[in-house]
């Protein structure tokens, strides 16, 4: 987007705060008095409703203030004047945050676009003849065309203000009234009854009307809390994993990461990605039953440490199950349940999560110095991850992880890492066949020499992460 | 079609039927009533399902709407037909329960019913007065027939506020979805709009509850997971880890830690072997691990989180108890926590969780005369095992 002249948002903010003051005394110098109770009774439950949204995510947050504000615009309709929804809007833009920031001209643009929004869904209320509003199907239709006036107005300023200083264009403001609409308009029918409902049984609706909506804020606020509490104890996890294992420190948070951007790549929901994280996060669980020594050996396994170490996912398969929610992709802990096999491809019953925590962990396990060998280079990871597409990598998989680490232009291996660990012993450039737990000895060595006097080096060698 | 689709699809169908039928004919009364079933059916599936307590279904919300609108007739059919579907639909873990489920159903709706009625029948005054606290009595009837049922099944009964959040969401809702279908007067409303929009801020708080509860018990099993891993470590006995969160947990109550601090309690029981996971192989380096770095441990992979470090400082005060050295100071909560912790394991590392061996774990912690075991722990923890029958009370399986 292109930098706009600074003056533009103080033209918009001055703007628009100016005309709801200039619309408040026009309209106050040539109309009636509203009810000064109701508009300080809806004007105080719109600003707390403002204060006391609920962030859903970094993108989307919701609040009761579209219901309070077609109530308020039915409830006032009977002053005959629009002034009481035109000052009612104006308490929405007294927010606290703005305040607390001296950000006085946001706090006057607010001002003035909750004003102006609620002035245009009086009008356009007004404009119904108050017999038709008064059978329900009339008032449904305008509460709904009201609503539309009132998020129509509100996104297209809201719009002009952020256009203003460059970070999108005004069209993606007309797509969002498109968009967004349909998702807010029941609560503006909503806020119409609930508007009607006050004229006919008096202010005794608002505290029935609000308590199941406070009482599922505070809950759902509750459950934000506990969701950053999981968080918090998957960190445990790591935190005990990287004391034992600190030369793999990182190495689940960026699995976690690498398996989200897969998810986000195949159009997961919000619920799976989140599963999909802590899959991610959890499925070193069983390492923590792994010896130090082990983890952290410079050298090539025995066959029997090799066993003891991969002891460790059924452990994590187990300790997996034991938690509901991420039970059906408890396999995302073994290497060998989340190995692809074509003939299960299509077979609707098997997740594909634990596929995508297998490539995040390959992918990771290349792209990083272990005891046993150096970060390989991306574009050797990638070669890797394609040849074994198909055979041990879910080949979808596998190009979503691409295409997302493409896309957003990340680059990871060799000269790229972040947190390069001080080995005591120097870890050795080894080919891309040893990408794991490293290669076993010497058994493991002789067969990969049959295969390297049989094949072109470097081939064929399966990625253990 | 599996069962939750069942569940879903069923109301939903019905509920549609009744007011396509409603829209073609508004003169009869039955396809409204019709569709009010199915939102008795569609009730009957949401539970809402608030932290600590037992469901409650939102069936009574549309049951209320029902009561103010039909004749004791139309009443007893709907009634009597919804509930029935819904609880043959609804998920039940056994069928035996849901004839005594549905007999719940009815006589909650009959409450509710008889309550709303003779208020309206025999109050004189103020409409508007009368009718609204004659729907605020009947659903707090039919509420209070739950309760009863509640306390026939569990012989206890609580009341707190702070844990009622479901019964007032419904409560509210019910009432408002009532009032508006065909306000006070029983003419002027908005038929069957009012129950369909007014349930909107009732599902958004069942859906809260919903994702609380998820969420809440995935964090619970993530604990427990984390604690199992000392016991497939083989660092401790089998069963070790519950019993002692079980029994930390009653004896802190009977010391007069509050909820939360309870809560930390039991985190710092279920974690406090962690340790243990991030110290080098026993075997290896040829020695047992010392509690205290174990403890410390557990502890500093606790402290990186602020919602468990006060779980930290609990097993700051185990491994000072171990003889660990540069402890970081704690609140005296904590602290108190840290030896009751610390006392309630090294009872159960003897007792075993064995009726048998309860005064031989007692006698380990008693006769200690240096010192190192908080008097008002032990005292605590002699009244809840011996006094309170604490392995008494456990199911067979778990004492």
């Amino acid at each position: 987007m292109n930098a706009q002249p600074k003056y533009l948002r103080y033209i918009i903010g001055f703007g628009v705060g100016s005309a709801a003051i200039f619309a408040a005394i026009d309209i106050a110098a040539n109309g009636r008095s509203p009810d000064w109770a109701a508009v300080l009774l809806f004007g105080t439950l719109f600003c707390i409703a403002e204060h006391q949204y609920i962030q859903l995510d970094e993108k989307r947050s919701v609040s009761a203030s579209f219901i309070l504000v077609m109530a308020a615009v039915v409830v006032l309709r009977r002053d005959g004047t629009l002034l009481g929804p035109l000052i009612v809007g104006m308490f929405a833009g007294i927010f606290l945050p703005s305040i607390k920031k001296h950000a006085w001209l946001a706090l006057f643009f607010n001002f003035g676009v909750f004003g102006l929004a609620m002035l245009a869904g009086a009008a356009v209320y007004e404009a119904f003849p108050t017999t038709f509003v008064a059978t329900t199907p009339g008032l449904l239709l305008a509460a709904l065309v009201s609503a539309f006036a009132v998020f129509a107005l509100d996104y297209l300023l809201i719009g002009a203000w952020i256009a203003s200083s460059g970070e999108t264009g005004m069209s993606q403001a007309l797509r969002g009234i498109v968009s967004d609409f349909p998702r807010v308009f029941p609560f503006g029918l909503i806020g119409g009854f609930l508007g009607a409902l006050y004229l006919s049984l008096g202010p005794i609706v608002l505290p029935l009307f609000v308590a199941p909506v406070l009482i599922a804020r505070q809950t759902f606020s509750s459950y934000l809390r506990l969701r950053q509490a999981q968080e918090e104890t998957a960190q445990v996890l790591i935190s005990a994993l990287e004391v034992k294992d600190h030369y793999t420190a990182g190495h689940v948070g960026r699995v976690a990461k690498y398996a989200v951007m897969v998810g986000e790549e195949l159009k997961f929901p919000p619920r799976q990605l989140e599963r999909l994280h802590y899959a991610a996060l959890m499925h070193d669980i069983g390492k923590l039953l792994v010896p130090n020594y082990l983890l952290n050996k410079p050298g090539k396994l025995t066959e029997e440490e090799f066993a003891r170490v991969r002891e460790h996912e059924d452990v994590s398969v187990d300790l997996l199950e034991r938690i509901d929610f991420l039970a059906p992709v408890a396999s995302s802990a073994s290497g060998q349940f989340s190995k692809y096999n074509v003939e299960d491809d299509g077979d609707r019953k098997r997740p594909i999560e634990p596929h995508i925590v297998h490539v995040a962990d390959a992918y990771d396990a290349m792209t990083s110095t272990r005891s046993y060998r150096k970060a390989l280079e991306q574009e050797v990871a990638f070669a890797e991850l394609r040849k074994h597409a198909g055979t041990q990598f879910h080949p979808q998989v596998v190009e979503a992880l691409l295409a997302a680490l493409e896309r957003r232009g990340e680059v990871h291996g060799k000269g790229y890492e972040e947190d390069i660990e001080e080995f005591d012993v120097a870890p050795p450039e080894v080919g891309t066949g040893s990408a794991g737990l490293g290669d076993l000895a010497p058994d493991q060595e002789a067969v990969a020499k049959q295969r390297a006097a049989a094949r072109p080096a470097d081939e064929d060698h399966e990625v253990v992460a | 079609v599996t069962p939750t689709r069942r569940q879903v699809l069923t109301p939903v169908v019905l509920f549609v039927a009744a007011l396509v039928w409603w829209g073609a004919s508004t003169a009869s009364p039955w396809p409204a009533l019709v569709a009010l079933g199915g939102g008795i059916v569609i009730g009957e599936q949401l539970d809402l399902q608030a932290p600590r307590r037992d469901s409650l279904p939102m069936v009574h919300a549309f049951v209320l709407v029902l009561i103010k609108v039909a004749t004791t007739a139309q009443f007893a059919i709907v009634a009597i037909a919804a509930e029935t579907v819904g609880v043959l639909i609804r998920t039940c873990p056994d069928w035996r329960q849901r004839p005594l489920l549905l007999l719940e159903r009815f006589a909650s709706a009959a409450a509710g019913y008889a309550v709303y009625h003779s208020i309206v029948t025999n109050v004189h005054g103020n409409a508007k007065t009368i009718v609204i606290s004659a729907l605020a009595a009947a659903i707090v009837a039919q509420l209070s027939v739950e309760e009863l049922v509640r306390f026939g099944r569990e012989n206890s009964w609580t009341f707190a506020w702070r844990t009622r959040g479901a019964e007032l969401a419904l409560f509210s809702s019910a009432m408002l979805m009532a009032v508006a279908y065909n306000g006070v007067d029983g003419r002027h409303g908005f038929g069957l709009w009012a129950p369909g929009l007014f349930f909107v801020p009732l599902f958004a708080t069942w859906y809260s509850f919903r994702q609380l509860d998820g969420i809440n018990r995935a964090l619970e099993q993530t604990m427990e997971s984390l604690g199992v891993v000392a016991e497939i470590g083989g660092w401790v006995p089998e069963g070790h880890t519950e019993r002692v969160v079980e029994l930390s947990s009653a004896v802190g109550r009977a010391l007069g830690l509050d909820r939360n601090q309870l809560t930390q309690l039991e985190t710092a029981a279920r974690i406090q072997y962690l340790g243990h996971a991030c110290l080098e192989d026993e075997g290896y380096v040829g020695a047992k691990h010392n509690p205290a770095d174990v403890a410390a441990l557990s502890a500093d992979a606790l402290r990186g989180s602020e919602w468990l470090a006060p779980a930290a400082d609990v097993l700051t005060t185990v491994a000072a108890t171990h003889g660990a050295v540069n402890v970081p100071p704690v609140d005296p909560q904590a602290r108190l926590a840290g030896q009751v912790l610390r006392v309630v394991r090294d009872f159960d590392r003897v007792a075993q969780g064995e009726k048998s061996r309860l005064y031989l774990g007692l006698s380990a912690v008693t006769s200690d005369a240096t010192g190192l075991y908080d008097p008002r722990a032990v005292d605590a923890l002699t009244r809840v095992v011996v006094r309170r029958d604490f392995f008494g009370r456990r199911p067979a399986s778990a004492a």
